[in-house]
C-alpha cells in the first residue's frame, strides 16, 4: 500500500499511492479503497447490498451480471455487489484531494470520502467500510 | 476691463474642487459582475482569483446548483451556481462566462458568473446601505447598494452566501 504522509508541510509524500478498486455507476467512476476490499468473486445469485442501493443510484436490472466484493466492516465483513469490470488502480496521492466544503455540505451521496482526478476525468471515492447493510 | 466676475471665478474654482476626489475617503475594491442581465459584486478581498475557463466535473449527488468541481492548479475547488439563491435564470455556462474563486466563512468556492463586468475601487460612501424595500431573499445577502455606470449593483455578503448554502439554503 501507499507511503505515509509527510506530515511537515501538510503534503502527501511525492511518491505516495492509494490502491483503489474501480467501478462505474450509473457512467460515474467510482473507487473504494483497496484496503477495505477483502477479496471479490463472481455472484451467484442476487447481492444483498448492491453499489445503486449503497450510494442511491437507481437499481441496476435483474439479471445484471455483479462481482461481489467482501467489504471489511467494523461488525464483520459483508458483501457489495457491483457490475463489472472492476479494476485495481494505483492513484497517486497528488491526484487525490479532499471533498470541498460546500460539496460535502451538500452532497447527497452516503459515503463520500474524496475526489481524484486523473485521465478520464473525474473519480468519487467511496467508504464502504461502515456501510454495511442494516 | 475683464468681463469676468469675481464671482464667476470662485464658483469656477469651487466647482473644479467639488469634482476632486478626496484621497483620504476610504475606498473598497470590488468584483462586479452580470448575473441574470443584473449587476452584483463580492468585496475584492472575498475573491482570490478569476477565472475565464475551465472544465467543470460533475460530482454526483450534488444539487443542480453546485455545477461540481475545477482543478486549480492541483487542487480541486467547486463550482457554485448563484441562481438560484438570487432568482436569476440559470447562468450561461459557454463561452464568455467566468468562475470566481472565492472565500468565506471559512469555506471556499468558485461561483459562475456570466460575465465579470469590472474590478474597481470605490469610495466606501457610495455604497449605500440596503433599502427597506429589497425582496425576502435578498435581504440577509445584501450588504449594500451601489450605482456604476449608470446601473445599480448588489454587492453581496459571500460569507452569508457560502454558510448559508452550506446549511442548505439555495
Amino acid at each position: 500500500m501507499s507511503a505515509a504522509p509527510d506530515g511537515g508541510a501538510g503534503l502527501p509524500d511525492r511518491d505516495a499511492a492509494v490502491d483503489v478498486v474501480v467501478f462505474r455507476v450509473a457512467g460515474h467512476l467510482f473507487g473504494i479503497e483497496a484496503e477495505q476490499v477483502r477479496g471479490s468473486r463472481p455472484a451467484a445469485g442476487d447481492a444483498a447490498q448492491t453499489i445503486e442501493a449503497l450510494l442511491g443510484f437507481p437499481a441496476a436490472p435483474v439479471g445484471a451480471a455483479l462481482q461481489l466484493l467482501t467489504i471489511k466492516g467494523g461488525d464483520g465483513d459483508w458483501e457489495l455487489g457491483v457490475a463489472p469490470p472492476l479494476e485495481l488502480r494505483r492513484l497517486p496521492a497528488a491526484a487525490i484531494h479532499p471533498v470541498p466544503d460546500l460539496v460535502a455540505a451538500r452532497t447527497g451521496l452516503p459515503g463520500l470520502r474524496a475526489l481524484a482526478l486523473g485521465a478520464d476525468g473525474l473519480m468519487v471515492l467511496v467508504n464502504a467500510g461502515d456501510r454495511a447493510p442494516r | 476691463m475683464s468681463e469676468t466676475t469675481l464671482d464667476q471665478v470662485l464658483t469656477q474654482r469651487r466647482d473644479a474642487r467639488r469634482e476632486i476626489v478626496n484621497v483620504d475617503e476610504p475606498t473598497t475594491k470590488l468584483v462586479i459582475f452580470e448575473l441574470g442581465g443584473e449587476w452584483f459584486a463580492f468585496h475584492g478581498d472575498r475573491i482570490r482569483e478569476i477565472l475565464a475557463e475551465a472544465d467543470v466535473f460533475f460530482v454526483p449527488g450534488c444539487p443542480s446548483s453546485l455545477e461540481g468541481v475545477i482543478n486549480v492548479r492541483g487542487d480541486i475547488e467547486s463550482v457554485l451556481g448563484l441562481h438560484e439563491l438570487l432568482r436569476q435564470p440559470a447562468a450561461a455556462t459557454g463561452r464568455g462566462s467566468s468562475i470566481l474563486l472565492g472565500r468565506g466563512g471559512g469555506m471556499s468556492s468558485g461561483i459562475r458568473v456570466e460575465r465579470v463586468v469590472d474590478v474597481v475601487d470605490v469610495l466606501q460612501s457610495a455604497i449605500q446601505p440596503p433599502p427597506a424595500t429589497l425582496p425576502d431573499h435578498m435581504r440577509a445577502i445584501v450588504l449594500g447598494l451601489l450605482r456604476f455606470q449608470d446601473k445599480p449593483v448588489a454587492v453581496l455578503d459571500l460569507d452569508r452566501i457560502f454558510a448559508d448554502y452550506a446549511k442548505g439554503l439555495g
